[in-house]
């Protein structure tokens, strides 16, 4: 089959499965829904790994679906697909975490009355997804941009009974689109400047262009705007920690594997333009820094086990983007695909630990998990060396990999980064000592009902399992291996800058690394180990109080933004527009009330004769005029 | 070719109709009316051949003293708002329909006369057609709401009246002056009053004549405070065709007249469009804080009509291609909107948005049609709302990237309290009286459907929409646009 058919084949089936789950889902059962519903990243995955086998791409495609809408006269924009390399790279996490998630969510889900509903919203999310990376145009990226933000929205307020809930879906759609006006913004004027919004087109025109040109730098920082949204930055992340109140496959596929690594695409795939403006590029790079560390340090202090993950995808995403701010966009999507890998499989064990314990996510009423959960603890326990840094898991490599490009850009970068990395280490480890080692803290029953998940929830975690061990071989460093294969893969797609590191760094990296891993493991073990309910308990002052409450940033922007904005609008309503506009608008009022008085006489207050009058006059005219007299 | 005065007087036939025959059947043929119209009007649009200026064309000597025509006519433009018209008043038929025993007769007839007249109005070849048309049209809903309107109907009527009378007077006004200004024969039709040299002190008191009376009829800001009052206390099935159809009618008038004003557009382009944007984020601030489902209606309308002026003045190929698009669209957004909160009111008798809280679990339906017309309303990609505001965004950037930006902070601001309204009304735990709702009815579900199946086409196949958008707008705007 050709791309053009195989494309099909990717696009629609998660359509259809949204339509049908949506409209006659409550009529079907649970594995009829269940089964619809995997279809669609089933087929996608087999046609992404077509193409991948039988099409060569080192020439990417454009294939034309049909034309949407234009601009102007001249600018079609058109609904069309644009393969390449970083496009079907894209396409394998997708489908291949999303086939995942979606057999996992069978299991999952199996109790919950609105199953039907949840797999229509989880395909119509894979679908807005693989527009995002298929789009061909801005446009269309935008439209599958906004798409995974509506079915985010959607799946964090799934259980809408509770109103926090709703809140936390309200919040991260708005957050999202504070991002999308920048987005769009930027979307406009490259248009303007380019007259085309196809993306190919755009980087084609930038011959004449010289490095930090302004409107380039407009344009690059209104895109990253959306980046900023769309993939937790500074100072648009708090939305994805509240975000977690979505079932755990809902967080495990859109808040981690995803939806919010779509910035890090975007800007990649944008590449071309992101490397005419190297001011951009050093924003980026710091709000990259400043976002992992800042993220990692409250991930110190959480208690609730999916917040801790929510914090450590915020400040894993900031390690992405501090690669891209250091043009290394290939080392970027890289850490992309690692952390797919093994933060799903986070995500996906700790929902196992909730369901094994219907439904308790706070720490402090863990510990000593391993014993009932023999596979989830195994497998937890692998995802915590990746995500740390473990020679030789996935996460390694990638996070070596960004370490060495921002060291040969920016010693300082550098270092706040490898901080961030401790801090990993160190709340990961927190984490997965209190949660399976040491005494069991919580209630007697929940502990005799504890049990490990059914096989349906256990293998796609051990996949995960797997994936998350061998995945970063996918991208060696030049010190083991000349063979890249993911910047190979990538270099048609993305133009990266050489940073070239020292040997005697990448050894002294590794070997403190090691270290550095082995005694924050030792001392983690001690503490969290014979850590009891009332050591979570404690009153948090000073420093730990301040990241306990996440830097108090909630509150700050409620301050800021939402309290004075609610305070005015409610100004208007009740104040200003009875006092302030009505009364100006009144003045002509009053004097045609003086004279109508005077006229009133005239109203018989006969509605029906109003009516026929009305009636019969309209007829008499058109008669008249139909028959000219 | 067939005259477009059979399309206005078909729903006339079935008013005499209505009149004559039973009450019981009244609701019946008011529908089948409505619908024969609708599907004559398709008819036409088959037909409809754009490469020509106008078609279906009907005139006749109206005032021989000073050699006026009575002048109709099917233009691009206009074909966008008939159809808008003769789409949602079966809607309001249909919203009605539950009420019907207790509407008399009359009441159908004045929806068949208003939809005869939305059709004329639109149709209207020339600058006094225009005018009488443009008076005509509001008479039968001004009576719907006075004999079926809520308590305090009176008092909303006639700040309604009193404002909507100035506005006319201001219209007239700059009409008659207009046509002084002839010094070429006689304007028969627009293109002849397009052609009148004006000077730029001339044009600038025609705009700001035009202007209020337009700013009234939609409304905008600062005109607006008769707007919240009639749609809350109006009768609900004519608010449906108030706040979809006859909104419109101000901003259509301002792409009608463009051409005579375009110089001073172009002159006061800068404090134009921040008029705009102040209404544009003033009503979205005070839709976030409304409780009343009605009132949030009426300032979220408020907000997108100030979307709408706002890419109309931006004078550009864009902008004016995508305000005649969203005016589609958000006709079709409103009237949907207003209908799902019309089945609200019906039950709940309450028009807080509280009262309804928790029925997406009983009422499953209900709550996705609402939630689709909502994403119409946020322009989310992919439906309708979405191409009409990215067009005008468009053209603001193309003028000035703050105005974008600050007109783009209502799809912010939308989100925030659309979502909020859907959810407050939706979702949460259903209270005990919630629970025993009668589920909507066939007729409300009908109008509900069509209307949510136009929203996501429109979104995914606007492109044939566009082009004749295009054509309305080219054919007779003058572009000075950078973009095109």
């Amino acid at each position: 089959m050709s791309a053009e058919g195989l494309i099909h084949l990717i696009l629609w089936p998660t359509l259809l499965g949204f339509l049908i789950n949506g409209i006659f889902g409550s009529k079907l059962s649970k594995s009829t829904s269940g089964f619809i519903a995997c279809v669609g990243p089933i087929l996608g995955f087999i046609a992404t790994s077509l193409i991948y086998f039988t099409v060569p791409l080192l020439e990417a495609k454009n294939i034309v679906i049909y034309n949407w809408f234009s601009i102007g006269l001249s600018n079609p924009v058109n609904f069309s697909v644009y393969l390449d390399h970083l496009t079907l790279l894209m396409l394998f996490i997708i489908t291949g975490v999303g086939t995942l998630i979606h057999v996992y969510s069978i299991g999952y889900m199996k109790d919950d009355p609105g199953f039907s509903r949840f797999f229509a919203y989880l395909n119509l999310f894979l679908f807005s997804m693989i527009l995002l990376v298929t789009g061909s145009n801005l446009v269309l990226l935008f439209a599958g941009w906004e798409g995974v933000g509506l079915c985010s929205f959607l799946l964090i307020g799934f259980w809408f009974k509770n109103p926090e809930y709703n809140k936390a879906a309200r919040k991260a759609f708005v957050m999202n689109r504070i991002g999308d006006l920048g987005f769009i913004l930027g979307i406009f004027l490259l248009a303007i400047k380019f007259n085309s919004v196809e993306i190919v087109k755009i980087q084609e025109s930038f011959g004449e262009l010289s490095k930090n040109d302004p409107s380039i730098i407009l344009i690059t920082l209104l895109l990253f705007l959306g980046v900023c949204g769309k993939s937790a930055q500074i100072p648009l992340f708090t939305w994805l920690p509240d975000a977690m109140a979505g079932p755990t496959p809902v967080s495990a596929l859109i808040h981690a594997a995803t939806m919010v690594t779509a910035g890090i695409y975007l800007v990649a795939r944008m590449s071309l333009l992101f490397n005419l403006a190297p001011f951009t590029l050093n924003v980026i790079m710091w709000t990259g820094v400043v976002t992992a560390i800042v993220a990692a340090s409250i991930a110190l202090k959480q208690n609730d086990i999916k917040k801790v993950l929510a914090y450590s995808t915020v400040s894993q995403l900031g390690y992405m983007a501090s690669a891209l701010g250091v043009a290394a966009y290939s080392t970027a999507i890289f850490h992309v695909m690692t952390h797919a890998f093994f933060k799903a499989l986070l995500f996906l064990a700790a929902g196992s630990v909730i369901h094994g314990l219907h439904g308790e996510q706070d720490i402090k009423n863990m510990g000593g998990l391993k014993s009932k959960m023999k596979v989830t603890h195994l497998v937890f326990l692998i995802g915590t060396l990746a995500i740390a840094g473990c020679p030789p898991l996935a996460g390694f490599f990638s996070k070596d990999e960004i370490l060495a490009s921002v060291y040969s850009w920016n010693a300082l970068g550098f270092i706040v980064l490898a901080f961030a990395s401790v801090f990993t280490a160190w709340y990961m480890l927190r984490l997965y000592f209190s949660t399976f080692h040491g005494k069991y803290r919580g209630d007697s029953h929940t502990w005799d009902h504890a049990h490990e998940s059914p096989w349906i929830i256990l293998f796609p975690l051990i996949v995960l399992a797997f994936l998350s061990i061998i995945g970063g071989f996918a991208g060696m460093p030049e010190i083991i291996s000349h063979h890249h294969y993911v910047k190979d893969f990538l270099k048609f797609s993305v133009v990266d800058h050489t940073h070239k590191v020292s040997h005697f760094f990448e050894f002294t990296l590794w070997g403190v690394t090691l270290v550095v891993l082995a005694i924050i493991a030792f001392l983690t073990y001690k503490k969290y180990t014979t850590v009891t309910k009332e050591d979570f308990e404690k009153e948090n002052t000073g420093l730990s109080g301040l990241l306990w409450n996440k830097y108090y940033l909630d509150e700050i922007y409620a301050a800021i933004f939402t309290k004075p904005l609610r305070t005015l609008g409610s100004w208007f309503k009740n104040i200003f527009e009875r006092q302030g506009v009505d009364a100006i608008v009144r003045i002509p009022g009053s004097i045609v009330t003086k004279a109508s008085l005077e006229l009133k006489p005239l109203q018989s207050g006969n509605i029906s004769w109003y009516m026929i009058s009305i009636l019969l006059g309209f007829l008499a005219f058109a008669l008249l005029f139909l028959f000219k007299f | 070719m067939i005259s477009i005065l059979y399309l206005i007087l078909l729903p006339l036939v079935f008013g005499l109709l209505i009149s004559l025959l039973n009450k019981k059947w009244s609701s019946g043929i008011a529908l089948a009316g409505a619908g024969s119209t609708l599907f004559f009007f398709i008819f036409f649009l088959s037909q409809f051949d754009s490469s020509k200026k106008i078609e279906n064309e009907f005139s006749m000597p109206w005032i021989p003293g000073i050699n006026v025509d009575l002048h109709f006519g099917l233009d691009s433009l206009g074909l966008f708002m008939i159809l808008l018209s003769t789409l949602v008043v079966p809607v309001g038929i249909l919203a009605s329909i539950k009420y019907s025993n207790y509407r008399r007769k009359s009441y159908y007839v004045l929806m068949m006369t208003g939809l005869s007249a939305l059709i004329g109005f639109f149709s209207a070849q020339n600058d006094l057609t225009f005018y009488v048309f443009f008076e005509l049209a509001l008479l039968p809903f001004y009576f719907m709401v006075l004999m079926y309107g809520g308590a305090d109907r009176n008092r909303a009527l006639f700040k309604f009246f009193i404002y909507t009378v100035f506005g006319s007077f201001l219209m007239l006004a700059a009409i008659i002056y207009l046509r002084s200004l002839a010094t070429i024969g006689i304007p028969s039709d627009w293109s002849m009053l397009y052609d009148i040299e004006l000077s730029l002190k001339s044009q600038t008191w025609i705009l700001a004549g035009l202007f209020i009376a337009f700013a009234i009829k939609s409304p905008l800001f600062p005109f607006h405070t008769w707007q919240a009052d009639l749609y809350s206390e109006g009768d609900r099935p004519a608010i449906i065709i108030i706040a979809a159809v006859l909104s419109k009618m101000g901003v259509f008038g301002l792409l009608r007249f463009f051409n005579v004003v375009e110089d001073a557009i172009h002159q006061y382009q800068t404090p134009l469009i921040v008029l705009c944007i102040i209404g544009i984020l003033y009503a979205a601030l005070i839709a976030w804080r409304q409780s009343s489902m009605t009132r949030l209606l009426a300032y979220s309308s408020l907000s997108h009509m100030g979307m709408i002026a706002a890419g109309i003045f931006t004078a550009s190929l864009s902008g004016l291609q995508g305000s005649l698009f969203q005016m589609l669209s958000h006709g079709l957004v409103a009237a949907g909107l207003f209908m799902v909160v019309d089945s609200i009111m019906f039950r709940t008798n309450s028009s807080s948005i509280y009262g309804s809280s928790g029925i997406a679990s009983s009422q499953p339906r209900l709550a996705t049609y609402f939630f689709v017309l909502c994403l119409g309303a946020v322009g989310l990609p992919l439906t309708s709302g979405f191409i009409g505001e990215f067009d005008i965004l468009l053209g603001l950037t193309g003028v000035k990237l703050i105005f974008a930006l600050l007109a783009g902070l209502s799809i912010i601001l939308g989100a925030i309290y659309t979502f909020r309204f859907y959810q407050k009304s939706m979702f949460g735990e259903a209270n005990s009286t919630n629970s025993n709702w009668s589920p909507i009815t066939l007729n409300e579900e009908y109008a509900l459907i069509i209307l949510s199946i136009l929203v996501i086409a429109l979104g995914f196949f606007p492109a044939s929409w566009l082009d004749l958008a295009d054509q309305a707008v080219s054919s007779f705007v003058q572009i000075k646009s950078k973009l095109q």
